[in-house]
C-alpha cells in the first residue's frame, strides 16, 4: 500500500469507529462507556488526520494551510490511486 | 449543509474490471433498495420528526447513506474503467454502454432509472420507523443477493461493509421507534399521529 492510502487508512479506521459511536450516541446518549469511545477516537481521528493532510493535502477545504491550491489534485476517492 | 470530505467511508481497490458485475450491483446506487433512494428517504422524513434524537438520527443515517452511494459508485466506476468495446461486447453490458457509456448513472439492475416511487415520506414517525427498518432488511437482501454472485474478493470486500451498515441501521431505527412509543400513549400507537394531531 502506498504511504498516501496508508495514512488515508488510518482516518478511514479512526473515523469508522466515531460514526458507529455517533449512531449508537444518538440513542444512548448518556453511556458513559459510549462516551468515552468516542472522546479516545477524536485523539486518535485528530492525530490521523492531521498526519495525512501535512503530506497530502486536505481532505476538506477548511482545511487550507496557505501555499498551492492542492484541493483539486488527484487522485480523487473514487480511484484506485486512492486507495492501493 | 454538507461538507465534502475528500475519501470514502470504505476503501474501495478493484484491480480487475467486471462489466456485467458492474450491471448487478449499480442496483444499490439507483435501484428500489439502493443508497441513492435510502439517502432521500431519511432526509426527507427528518423535517417533521418531533423528537430531536431520532430527526438527529435520521440526519446522521441519511448523511451516512450518502457515503454508502459514493462506495457503491465507485465499486461501479472501478469494475467498468478501461474496458474496451470487445469486453463490452462479451460481457453484456451493451444495454447500459449504450445509453451512458461507462458513465455513471442511478439505475436499478433492470435498467430502470432511479425513482423516488422507491420510497416514502409519510409524515408519521411510527409509519415511516417501520419502512426504514423495512428498508434496512430490503438492502440488505439486495447484499446478500450480490454476495452470492461474486467471486472477486476485491468486490466483496466493500460489499461486505455496506451489508453490514444495513444490520446497525435496522438496530438503530428500531431504538428510534421505541422513542417514539415511549413519548405516545400505548393504547393509540396507529390512532394518533404525533407529527400532525396536535
Amino acid at each position: 500500500m502506498s504511504d498516501m492510502a496508508n495514512l488515508l487508512r488510518n482516518v478511514q479506521t479512526a473515523e469508522f469507529a466515531l460514526v458507529e459511536a455517533n449512531l449508537f450516541l444518538d440513542m444512548h446518549p448518556a453511556d458513559q462507556n459510549a462516551l468515552d469511545y468516542f472522546r479516545k477516537y477524536q485523539q486518535i481521528y485528530e492525530k490521523a488526520v492531521e498526519a495525512y493532510t501535512t503530506a497530502y493535502g486536505p481532505l476538506t477545504a477548511m482545511q487550507y494551510t496557505g501555499g498551492r491550491w492542492k484541493w483539486t489534485d488527484g487522485p480523487f476517492p473514487w480511484e484506485q490511486a486512492a486507495n492501493a | 449543509m454538507w461538507i465534502y470530505e475528500k475519501k470514502l467511508e470504505y476503501p474501495v481497490n478493484i484491480k480487475t474490471p467486471n462489466p456485467k458485475l458492474a450491471m448487478a450491483i449499480i442496483s444499490q446506487l439507483g435501484g428500489p433498495d439502493g443508497e441513492l433512494g435510502a439517502s432521500q428517504r431519511y432526509l426527507s422524513q427528518r423535517y417533521g420528526m418531533p423528537y430531536p434524537k431520532v430527526a438527529g438520527l435520521l440526519t446522521d443515517i441519511g448523511t451516512e447513506e450518502l457515503a454508502h452511494l459514493e462506495i457503491v459508485s465507485a465499486i461501479v466506476y472501478q469494475l467498468t474503467r478501461n474496458i474496451s468495446i470487445e469486453d463490452i461486447k462479451k460481457s453484456g453490458f451493451e444495454p447500459y454502454y449504450v445509453d451512458h457509456t461507462t458513465g455513471i448513472y442511478p439505475q436499478a439492475a433492470s435498467g430502470m432509472p432511479f425513482t423516488a416511487k422507491s420510497f416514502q415520506s409519510k409524515g408519521d414517525s411510527i409509519t415511516d420507523l417501520f419502512e426504514d427498518m423495512a428498508a434496512e432488511q430490503k438492502a440488505r437482501t439486495t447484499y446478500d443477493n450480490l454476495l452470492r454472485l461474486i467471486d472477486d474478493p476485491d468486490v466483496r470486500d466493500p460489499i461486505k461493509f455496506l451489508r453490514e451498515r444495513e444490520v446497525v441501521h435496522f438496530q438503530r431505527f428500531g431504538e428510534a421507534l421505541g422513542v417514539v412509543q415511549d413519548e405516545l400513549d400505548s393504547k393509540n400507537f396507529y390512532a394518533y399521529n404525533p407529527q400532525f394531531d396536535r
